[in-house]
């Protein structure tokens, strides 16, 4: 009678400890990333696992890099990142994993240029920038300001704020040797709000206590502050998404849930208190096109949105000129709960595969033999206790 | 009667030192010292404290090895990362040998052979976009070899050589002059601050202050060396540039995060270590040199200046050097002080980016085994041999200073003061 009670027992527990492991291995997100995008992610958990009691999602920063190297080796669910994935972690994924990684947007987010409240100057074009943060200008008066030196303040060159004002400001040109690395947004912010001649950049999400610069991308074309509006039309010269890469081997349910409510109309709300900016509810120019099959059940889109003839980071990513064509592939407004790439700062992929599918198509033959393999051991010894069992109960 | 109970109390009077070695005092009394044999725990216990205390020297090596093994594609100048412009095409992941796919795209043929052809079409893709050259000239150039490490090179869109550490971008920029003389320049500028001041405390603690007051100090300034680095570097960012402020008009390129208020801080992580083995060695000097020199008219002041202080030289030395080794290593003072910018500037109002500063900012980004990771590596193997030659160099002039200060003709005048001291004290009691 005993050793029966306690092999059930014992099954019972397993059972039990193997359902509870499970139940809340699917319960745990991780994500891991840009300390850009830091602040949002906390705030969207913390929205998140409010709405969705009993699930965990643990948010961590160390720069987009980690992020991304932090999802090459399993360690996270997803990755937050404020640039592109490079080629070279690429090339990493390929050669580790076998697949790249999914691209979201989750929000969109203005690089603001700043200066010190007590500084006059008002609008500085692109060019005028670069050579700033290049050293060609080191004083306020060559820009119509008060004759003092510019103290330029950067990010760490780890930053993906850096690489990204490096492509788009400087043109791939160097930072002045003098110019001050900080090591975050916050830093540059409240450097400049104390330096009478600083200037610095940033998201937009830390904006406190500074003077924003309007841009403009040539000396004829009118200037745009990083508002709301403006991001979101990309008629801010230094407008970027912020995204999330999803880890290609993850089977957790939780993850990709936790990614659609983020751009999901709930989730885009936290986006826009936290700071940042909600992704476009009109994706590519296609009011005039093609009328969207699902536009009922979307709001309608705002009459005369500009749009981005240069969407910058666009530049840094082969297209093949199908961005203009998206929309033969993409529909056109997006759904409150439909959750798509980008498309215009990627080529139009097919609609992501279900978990399931995708699934399936990153077990490659050594781990389906793996699993097979501990099935079988497994099945194994749960004979073996049983004879041991049965032997035990005809001995006595 | 055993000979060595006798002699015993006549060499108490000569052990004021210390500890005398069992070997000496064989020699000195001509006996053999019987020492009762530890038991078998108390033999494997000194066994297990020998062996420990040498894993240190393996633990050493072991991180060298480390180190120097991640570092080594420089050292060998195996790194290249010239962008020729030549590409592949992604249908010749069928058509080209393991070996030729293995080449372009930096694998072993192992890993190659692995692959899917489909995977291996992203690769080649992926790698064509990471090898398109740029415009610049610059983009054709391996900036990996030691000339572009250490020597100024003209880069595009400048009018003359430069150095300069830019290792992200179109063209990674590798110039570690910059870095050195940055953790150069920090660190002098903290031991100017550190040294006297922790030398001046070290010297009033232990001769000037009275019990008292010494009792007070000296747990204050240890306690200092408790102070994690990072709380020191926020105090620098927040408190002290800003203190330091209204000396902008002594430069017109001053910034308010510089190697000043790194260095000031810096001091007050160096100040303790400094402070606490300088302590210890003026305090180690035997009284008898101070009693000897008060005895024969000296002032306090004299004697302490003249006397203690020159007979602790060797310690005070290494108490510097150590002082020097911590502040080049520290790291997470001037990451948030010294502004971080990589600059050639002799002015101290200028901020400095260090060599360990570097590497805490730069290496968790490093795709690992690109060049940045292994030039990073390569940083850390140089801070190694820095402080390891320092350390050498220290204890070699130590040893000298020691035994010119310690000297056969120095032990016996010593001795000789001494019997004089214990033959008055008995005559006058």
């Amino acid at each position: 009678m005993f050793p029966i009670q306690s092999v059930a027992a014992k099954a019972v527990v397993l059972l039990l400890v193997t359902a509870t492991g499970l139940a809340a291995q699917d319960q745990n997100v991780t994500i891991k990333g840009s300390d850009t995008m830091l602040v949002m992610n906390q705030q969207l958990a913390q929205e998140y696992m409010k709405e969705f009691p009993g699930t965990n999602i643990q948010v961590s920063g160390g720069g987009s890099g980690v992020g991304i190297a932090a999802l090459r080796d399993n360690t996270t669910d997803i990755a937050a990142a404020s640039r592109l994935i490079k080629p070279k972690e690429v090339q990493d994924f390929l050669v580790n994993v076998g697949s790249e990684p999914s691209r979201f947007s989750a929000a969109l987010d203005g690089i603001a240029i700043f200066v010190n409240t007590g500084n006059p100057i008002q609008e500085l074009t692109i060019d005028q920038l670069g050579k700033i943060f290049h050293g060609d200008y080191t004083n306020w008066n060559q820009l119509g300001g008060p004759d003092e030196e510019i103290d330029v303040y950067s990010r760490e060159n780890t930053s993906g704020t850096y690489s990204y004002v490096k492509d788009e400001v400087l043109k791939g040109a160097d930072y002045t040797t003098r110019a001050q690395t900080l090591p975050g947004t916050a830093a540059v912010y409240d450097a400049v709000s104390k330096d009478p001649k600083g200037i610095g950049y940033g998201g937009i999400g830390y904006n406190k206590g500074v003077k924003l610069v309007s841009i403009k991308s040539d000396p004829s074309s009118p200037s745009w502050l990083p508002t709301e509006e403006n991001v979101e039309s990309q008629v801010y010269p230094l407008s970027r998404s912020l995204n999330y890469y999803l880890n290609p081997r993850t089977t957790n349910q939780q993850a990709m849930k936790f990614i659609q409510w983020v751009a999901s109309p709930a989730g885009q709300d936290v986006v826009v208190k936290s700071g940042y900016f909600g992704l476009p509810k009109v994706v590519a120019k296609a009011d005039e096109k093609t009328t969207a099959p699902d536009s009922t059940s979307a709001p309608p889109p705002p009459p005369a949105r500009p749009v981005a003839a240069n969407p910058s980071q666009t530049s840094t990513k082969p297209t093949s000129g199908e961005t203009a064509s998206s929309p033969a592939t993409a529909p056109a407004v997006i759904a409150p709960t439909a959750l798509m790439p980008d498309p215009q700062l990627e080529p139009p992929a097919p609609p992501p595969l279900s978990l399931s599918e995708r699934e399936a198509r990153v077990l490659v033959r050594e781990e389906a033999v793996a699993l097979r393999e501990a099935k079988v051991a497994e099945r194994e010894e749960k004979l073996e206790a049983e004879l041991a069992f049965l032997k035990t109960t005809k001995s006595k | 009667m055993n000979p060595t109970t006798t002699s015993l109390p006549e060499l108490s009077r000569g052990t004021v030192l210390g500890f005398v070695p069992p070997q000496e005092l064989e020699k000195e009394l001509s006996v053999t010292l019987y020492e009762r044999p530890g038991s078998y725990l108390e033999n494997a216990i000194i066994r297990g404290i020998t062996l420990i205390s040498y894993s240190a020297i393996a633990a050493v090596l072991l991180i060298f090895i480390f180190i120097a093994k991640e570092s080594l594609p420089v050292l060998l100048q195996q790194t290249d990362n010239s962008r020729s412009g030549l590409t592949m095409k992604p249908e010749d992941a069928v058509n080209k040998s393991p070996a030729e796919l293995a080449v372009f795209l930096q694998l072993t043929e192992s890993q190659v052979a692995r692959l899917s052809p489909d995977v291996l079409q992203q690769l080649i893709v992926s790698r064509n976009e990471e090898l398109k050259a740029g415009n610049s000239p610059d983009s054709k150039l391996n900036t990996t070899t030691w000339g572009m490490m250490f020597l100024p090179y003209q880069w595009e869109g400048y009018n003359m050589p430069v150095f300069i550490w830019q290792p992200i971008g179109n063209i990674e920029k590798y110039n570690v002059i910059p870095l050195i003389f940055g953790s150069l320049k920090i660190t002098f500028i903290a031991l100017l601050f550190a040294m006297p001041l922790s030398l001046m405390a070290a010297t009033y603690v232990s001769q000037l202050a009275r019990p008292e007051t010494r009792e007070v100090i000296k747990p204050f300034i240890e306690l200092l060396a408790g102070v994690p680095s990072v709380v020191l570097g926020f105090l620098g960012l927040t408190g002290l540039s800003v203190l330091l402020g209204p000396l902008h008009i002594f430069d017109s390129h001053y910034t308010p995060l510089n190697a000043l208020v790194a260095g000031m801080a810096l001091a007050l992580a160096v100040i303790p270590v400094i402070f606490t083995i300088a302590e210890d060695a003026i305090t180690a000097v035997p009284v008898t040199h101070k009693r000897a020199a008060l005895a024969i008219g000296a002032t306090n002041w004299h004697a302490t200046m003249r006397v203690v202080v020159p007979a602790a030289m060797p310690g005070i030395f290494a108490a510097v050097v150590l002082g020097f080794a911590r502040a080049i290593g520290e790291t997470m003072v001037v990451l948030l002080a010294s502004g971080n910018a990589a600059t050639l500037d002799l002015s101290i109002f200028q901020s400095a980016r260090t060599l360990t500063a570097t590497i805490a900012a730069e290496l968790n980004e490093a795709a690992q085994d690109s060049a940045h990771y292994h030039i990073l590596f390569f940083i850390g193997t140089m801070l190694f041999f820095i402080t390891f030659l320092g350390n050498i160099l220290a204890d070699i002039i130590l040893q000298r200073l020691k035994s010119r200060l310690e000297g056969s003709t120095a032990a016996e005048a010593h001795r000789l003061a001494e019997q004089a001291e214990t033959q008055l004290g008995s005559s006058v009691v």
